[in-house]
Order: C-alpha cells, then sequence, then structure tokens
C-alpha cells in the first residue's frame, strides 16, 4: 500500500491550511486572468510568477499548479461564452459551446466543460500517483546520454505539433537554444554571445524572455484591434444544470476524453492543444442518437470531450517533468523555470529527498480540481461580468504586471531594459506569422541538452557512438529519427495540414 | 543551421507572397516606452546623474503612458487608474510580499 501511503503523505502536505489557502489563490488569480480574452495560460503563469518568490516551495508550486488549472478552464469560459478561446487548447471548444451558448444553453455547456474538467483531474492525478514511482525506476537508468536524446526527442516531438510552417518553428527552437546559450559557459567559465556587456555574463533570465514574448508582444498585437475587443455579451447568469439526457450523453464523451488526454499529455510535445483535437475528431466519428443534434452545431459533446481532454493532459503533463526533470512544452518549460527560481532542480531526486514536495504538489492537484468545480460555477456570474471590464481598463495594468514583475525578480533593472527588447523581438516574431512559443522551450532545453551532451562526452572520452550503443537512447534516438522522416513525407503533411485546419 | 533556415524562410515567403499586415507602432512604442520609464524612474539613472523616484511614481507614469497606446484613450481615466494601481502595487509588493525597494522619491 505503498500509493495509499505517499498520498496520504500528499494530502497531509496539500490540505495544510496554508497550502489550501495558496490553492485557492491560485486557482482563483488563475481563472481570474484566465477569462480575459487573448490571455492564456502561458501568459498568466508568466504573470502571477512572481507573486510566488516569498512563498516557500512547495506553497509555490501548489499555488502555480493552481494557477495552471485556473487559466485552462477560464479559457474555455470565455470560449463558450464569447466565442474567443483564452488560449489555443479551448478553440474546438468554441465549436460547441458557443453554439450552444446561443441557443441559451450556456450553463449546460460550462457543467459539461468544469464537470469534464473535474472527472479527467481525478483520473490525471491517479496516474501520476500510480505511474509517477514506476517512471522514477526507469528514470534511475537514466545517465546523460539518455537524457540527452530525451531532450532531442522532446524538441522534435515539439516540432510535430508546432502550428504553423515547420521549417519556421524549427528557426524559432533553434533561436531559442542560441538565447540558452548566452553566459558564463559552465565547464570553461568563459562567457559567450555577452556582446560585451557585463550583465549579460550570467545569462538571460528567462522571466525576462517569457515576460517580453508572452507579455508585451501578446499584449501589443492584442491592442492593434482595440476596437473590436469591446463586444457585448450577456450578462445575466445561465442556467447551470444540464437536464438527464444531455447528462447522459455527455459522460462517456467525459470518459473517452479523460483516457485520449491522459494518453496523449504522456507524450513529449503532446499537450492540452493536441488532445483537445484529437477528443474531438473521435466525438465527431461516433454514431450519432437518431435525434441528436450533429457537432459543430451545439452537441454537448463537443463540449464535454474535448474539455476533459485537455485537462487531463494538463495533469500528465507533469510526469516527465516530475520524473525526469524534462518539460514536454512550453508550458511546462515555464514550470521547470518556476522551480530553478526556488532552488528545486526538476528530476528524481525530488521524489526521493523531497517526497512531500511530490506527493503534496500531486496531492494539490486533485484538491486544486475540487476548488475549480466548487469556485466556477458559482462564481460564473462574476467571471461573465468580469469579461464587460473594457480592455482599456485592462491592458496598463497587465503591462505593469509585466515591468514589476522582470524588476522584482532579481530587483536588477538591467531585466527591465532586456524584457523591452524580448518584448519587440516578439511582437516581430508575430508579425512574421512565426509562433513563439517554440522559442521558450528551446530555451530551457538548450542549456540542460549542452550540459548532458558535455557529460555524455566526458564520460566516453569524446566518443560519439555512445548514443547509438546504449540500448535506451539508441531507441530514443530511433523514435526521433523516425519522427523527423515522417514530417518530411509529403502524405504525414498533408494530414498535419489538415488536421490544423479542422 | 540557423542561417539554413533562415533562407529556406525567406525563399518560402518570397514565393508565398504574404505580406505582413499593418505594423501597430502606437501599442509598441507607447508599451515598451512605458516599461522603460519604469525602470528609469524606479532605480534612477546613474548616467545621467539622475536619482530614484521611487516605486509609488514608477508605476503611475507606467500605467499613465501605456494607456496612451489605445488610440481613444481618455487622459481623466488613465490617471484615476494609474494612481489607483500605483497604491495598491505599492501595498501587494512592498508591504505583503516585502520586496525591497524604495517608495517614495529620494527627496523625501
Amino acid at each position: 500500500m505503498d500509493l495509499l501511503n505517499n498520498l496520504i503523505l500528499g494530502f497531509s502536505t496539500a490540505l495544510s491550511m496554508q497550502n489550501l489557502i495558496y490553492a485557492f489563490v491560485g486557482c482563483f488569480f488563475g481563472t481570474l486572468i484566465g477569462v480575459l480574452p487573448g490571455i492564456g495560460p502561458l501568459t498568466t503563469i508568466t504573470l502571477l510568477l512572481p507573486a510566488t518568490y516569498a512563498l516557500s516551495p512547495v506553497t509555490a508550486l501548489i499555488m502555480l499548479a493552481g494557477i495552471y488549472y485556473g487559466a485552462q478552464y477560464g479559457g474555455s469560459t470565455t470560449a463558450i461564452l464569447v466565442n474567443i478561446p483564452g488560449e489555443n487548447s479551448s478553440v474546438v471548444t468554441t465549436l460547441d459551446g458557443y453554439k450552444m451558448a446561443q441557443k441559451g444553453q450556456a450553463g449546460p455547456a460550462l457543467f459539461a466543460a468544469g464537470f469534464g474538467s473535474f472527472i479527467a483531474g481525478c483520473f490525471g492525478t491517479l496516474l501520476i500517483a500510480a505511474l509517477g514511482p514506476e517512471l522514477s525506476e526507469l528514470a534511475f537508468r537514466f545517465g546523460p546520454a539518455e537524457y540527452c536524446m530525451l531532450m532531442l526527442f522532446g524538441l522534435i516531438g515539439a516540432l510535430v505539433i508546432a502550428s504553423g510552417s515547420l521549417t519556421t518553428a524549427a528557426g524559432i527552437t533553434v533561436l531559442g537554444l542560441l538565447l540558452g546559450l548566452v553566459g558564463t559557459d559552465g565547464n570553461t567559465g568563459q562567457t559567450r554571445f555577452d556582446l560585451g556587456v557585463k550583465e549579460l555574463s550570467d545569462g538571460i533570465g528567462f522571466v525576462v524572455v517569457a515576460m517580453g514574448v508572452f507579455g508585451y508582444a501578446e499584449l501589443i498585437k492584442t491592442l492593434e484591434n482595440i476596437d473590436s475587443t469591446n463586444t457585448t455579451y450577456t450578462t445575466e447568469t445561465p442556467k447551470l444544470m444540464p437536464t438527464k439526457r444531455q447528462f447522459k450523453d455527455m459522460m462517456p464523451a467525459i470518459f473517452r476524453g479523460t483516457l485520449i488526454g491522459s494518453f496523449l499529455g504522456l507524450l513529449p510535445g503532446g499537450g492540452a492543444t493536441l488532445s483537445a483535437f484529437t477528443a474531438y475528431t473521435l466525438e465527431k466519428k461516433q454514431k450519432l442518437k437518431p435525434d441528436e443534434v450533429p457537432l459543430g452545431e451545439g452537441n454537448i459533446r463537443g463540449v464535454a470531450a474535448p474539455e476533459s481532454a485537455n485537462n487531463a493532459a494538463a495533469q500528465t503533463n507533469f510526469i516527465p517533468l516530475l520524473t525526469l526533470g524534462i518539460p514536454e512544452n512550453a508550458v511546462m518549460a515555464l514550470m521547470v523555470g518556476a522551480m530553478t527560481i526556488h532552488h528545486i532542480q526538476p528530476g528524481l531526486q525530488v521524489m526521493t529527498t523531497n517526497p512531500e514536495l511530490f506527493w503534496g504538489l500531486i496531492a494539490s492537484m486533485w484538491v486544486g480540481n475540487l476548488m475549480l468545480v466548487i469556485l466556477n460555477l458559482p462564481l460564473l456570474g462574476v467571471w461573465i461580468k468580469l469579461l464587460t471590464v473594457p480592455y482599456k481598463w485592462l491592458f496598463p495594468g497587465v503591462t505593469l504586471f509585466c515591468a514589476i514583475g522582470v524588476y522584482v525578480t532579481n530587483n536588477n533593472v538591467f531585466d527591465v531594459w532586456l524584457v523591452a527588447v524580448f518584448g519587440l523581438v516578439g511582437y516581430i516574431l508575430i508579425k512574421l506569422k512565426c509562433e513563439p512559443t517554440p522559442l521558450l522551450l528551446g530555451f530551457i532545453l538548450g542549456p540542460m541538452l549542452e550540459e548532458n551532451l558535455r557529460r555524455t562526452l566526458a564520460l566516453s572520452s569524446g566518443d560519439w557512438s555512445v548514443f547509438v550503443t546504449r540500448p535506451v537512447s539508441a531507441t530514443l534516438l530511433a523514435i526521433s529519427v523516425f519522427m523527423l522522416l515522417l514530417l518530411v513525407i509529403p502524405g504525414f503533411r498533408n494530414t498535419r495540414k489538415l488536421l490544423k485546419e479542422d | 543551421m540557423l542561417i539554413t533556415l533562415g533562407i529556406i524562410n525567406t525563399l518560402k515567403s518570397i514565393a508565398s507572397r504574404d505580406y505582413i499586415d499593418g505594423v501597430a507602432l502606437r501599442p509598441l512604442f507607447f508599451i515598451l516606452l512605458a516599461n522603460v520609464l519604469f525602470g528609469v524612474l524606479v532605480e534612477g539613472l546613474p548616467l545621467i546623474g539622475l536619482p530614484y523616484c521611487g516605486l509609488l511614481i514608477a508605476v503611475g507614469v507606467l500605467v499613465f503612458v501605456a494607456g496612451f497606446a489605445n488610440p481613444n484613450n481618455n487622459k481623466k481615466e488613465s490617471l484615476i487608474l494609474a494612481i489607483v494601481l500605483a497604491t495598491l502595487t505599492t501595498l501587494i509588493f512592498v508591504y505583503l510580499l516585502g520586496v525591497p525597494v524604495n517608495i517614495f522619491p529620494w527627496f523625501i
């Protein structure tokens, strides 16, 4: 009954009054900011990160996880009510969700999203609790060579699902890798790419990059068409409960979505968005009952399945991060950065040296999900009201958050200059239709990749063949090469394109 | 590698004739200006011998200047927002989170 014991330890941490309060605060603010149109989880976490600096690591992580779920959930609320997806993963939710809202069924749609997310969250949490220790057994056999290949795998995986042109995504990733190399070389003590600027010899802070690219650049982009953001919405609180019939329709969809999401969330590069799309496609293939509305015209299953899937994926995303210390998408990369700020090296050691943190986080995931349901269903009216706050009051606040957030990270004014530069860079990237998300992944993974590569080569005295002779690393390498080949084969590229357009 | 990818992309974009749709200079300028002013005001600029003006003023100026990013900006509204946000941030960051930073200008 190891699992049970571990979970008890976890819950005793998560349920302490202080952690409970911060989980609540995280969920609340996550939803609050996530509800705002055009602000996704990535931006939300970036904005709220500085608020966790003063907390103890466990509490800070719990709060961040809360923010993450809240932001996910907030995104689906806007998707349903206003037809503006707050983030990529709720794009599919708009299809049926908004149609339902137009038919006056916003309540059941929101209920389906919330309830589905909760079920998915429970399942995802259990899965992490069960799989975590197993995976870490495996992780013990991982040497630097394996880590190297795993990161390569992650980077290529990110390319596979990146939106837009493949070459652009690859270019952005490499740019991120290069930015990650700025600063003092850990092995020789030499400074690289510092352009003679003293402040750069410490490397570029990841908060700076994230705030510039996801804070300022996104903000400026949204401001381009500020007039169109002043749409009017229904302000009355809709009736929540679905009918018995809808309930019966949505349950199997929730389970299907949960399973898909849990699985896809485990894969590198796979994440909430991919899961939501896949779940929706699967739902579309299910046979319709005689008098059911087809998907795309306001079917509750079209809301329940993708929402469960993206939430399940949001949970299982944590597995590679917590066991191997490798982020598999930009949000998780952000989590790595957050952990580093709190002096936690993500990975195996966390579970053995800091079981309280590991299990506490897992338990708090469940608590966080429960809180979302409790918080969101009754507070729905408040969120809807929030949608009516004019954007002209919001954006100076967001600017403020970015500037002050960057400043208080190190109390260093140089970072404030740097964030302006990254804001500009990010905006240029957006204008050139280069999705900036892979930049962050490259930025975080770059130094890790380099360190492990060097360690591998040091251990093998410069012999590159270790990557092929060690079985685990060879397998990972083979899969990476295979994925890369898939990308180049025209047939698969077309499917990828179709999936994106669907 | 980056160079190769860059060349491929440049050629592709020329081929696709997909032009950049209007760059929004106004928000770009004012948001970044607000950010830089914040930096200058909160710590001062030793280069030109400007002492710090403190968090309160820095935040106020940031919010007010950022407001100009909106083409139909209302200065009175901006001013009120600036005062409210400046007070709130100071309360949250200095008193609640204990960030060590100067609140008031050097002459107070």
